[in-house]
């Protein structure tokens, strides 16, 4: 489902959990921060990687390790967006194991679950404050 | 204390509520999960989906209450629906309408309350999503988009309720 509002920013946020992507999708919207992308699962995901350039990937990691596959893809060029396109992840907990893993893959930010809305809206404003003029309260 | 006026809509408002066929149903978890998250998201111990009736306020979804309802004359929700805004007490004990009511003065003990009204399509509002703290807050811009937002999803919840009875009919 897109959400297309404020042309500055273009993310796609995958989070199964539909109340926690659904609450943070409409904030997002709110704010007139982004155009959003949503997906409840990494097959949705990997679906509109293909159709749509993106600036930012906030993504739940999930036990089959599909969201690994999903970086790994976008990080070696299989989407229409930057390689190095600004990747944060939600997380159940993180091993060291996980931790090396997500810093190969250029992740540049984790919130552990329960996770805030309101902690997500800082990491933004930490990625991109040139674009957060909205986030300021 | 100051109980709050009765909304000029009050006859049709209270249709609008009982068409909705929810005072006094059993919990359900889509309202459920809503009050939870927002208890979670605020770090408020108490927060609930509240049904202003004739002469309480029902407790669709509730946590940090154990009690399913309470007395609208107490009722900080029916100051709430007055209005289509947020509704927010930062410290009742140093608001006049509120500093001797007995939901401030004993248990619960609220100082803080933030309530988002929820007004159906056709304007009536039936109740809120609302917060409640012990000890007196503040909530800042991104925390009001927040709970309006969650408000929202609430909304959502109740009028998919009433379309669903609606093309049954």
């Amino acid at each position: 489902m897109d959400t297309p509002y404020e042309p500055g920013l273009t993310m796609l946020i995958v989070e199964p959990q539909s109340l926690l992507r659904r609450t943070l999708v409409s904030v997002a919207r709110e704010l007139r921060l982004a155009t959003i992308h949503e997906a409840s699962s990494v097959a949705a995901a990997g679906r509109m990687l293909a159709q749509h350039r993106l600036d930012a990937v906030f993504i739940a990691l999930d036990e089959d390790g599909e969201a690994f596959e999903l970086l790994a893809r976008l990080r070696s060029g299989q989407s229409r967006s930057e390689r190095d396109v600004a990747v944060a992840v939600f997380a159940s907990d993180c091993s060291a194991a996980t931790a090396v893993r997500l810093k190969q893959l250029g992740v540049r930010r984790m919130l552990l679950k329960p996770y805030k809305i309101k902690s997500v809206l800082e990491t933004i404003a930490g990625l991109w404050p040139a674009h957060s003029a909205a986030l300021a309260a | 204390m100051t109980p709050a006026p009765i909304p000029d809509d009050e006859p049709q408002r209270l249709g609008a509520l009982r068409e909705l066929l929810l005072l006094d149903t059993p919990p359900e978890e889509r309202f459920d999960r809503i009050v939870a998250f927002a208890s979670s998201e605020f770090d408020v111990p108490i927060a609930l989906v509240s049904l202003v009736d004739l002469n309480r306020q029902w407790f669709k979804a509730r946590v940090g209450l154990a009690v399913c309802e309470t007395a609208r004359d107490v009722s900080f929700c029916a100051h709430a629906i007055i209005t289509p805004e947020l509704f927010v007490i930062e410290d009742a004990a140093q608001d006049v309408r509120f500093a001797d009511n007995p939901l401030v003065t004993g248990e619960p003990f609220i100082r803080f309350y933030a309530g988002a009204p929820l007004q159906l399509a056709s304007g009536l509002r039936v109740g809120t999503l609302c917060l409640a703290d012990t000890r007196p807050r503040r909530l800042d811009r991104l925390d009001r988009v927040i709970l309006t937002s969650l408000r929202d999803l609430a909304l959502e919840e109740l009028e998919r309720r009433e379309l669903v009875e609606a093309e049954g009919a």
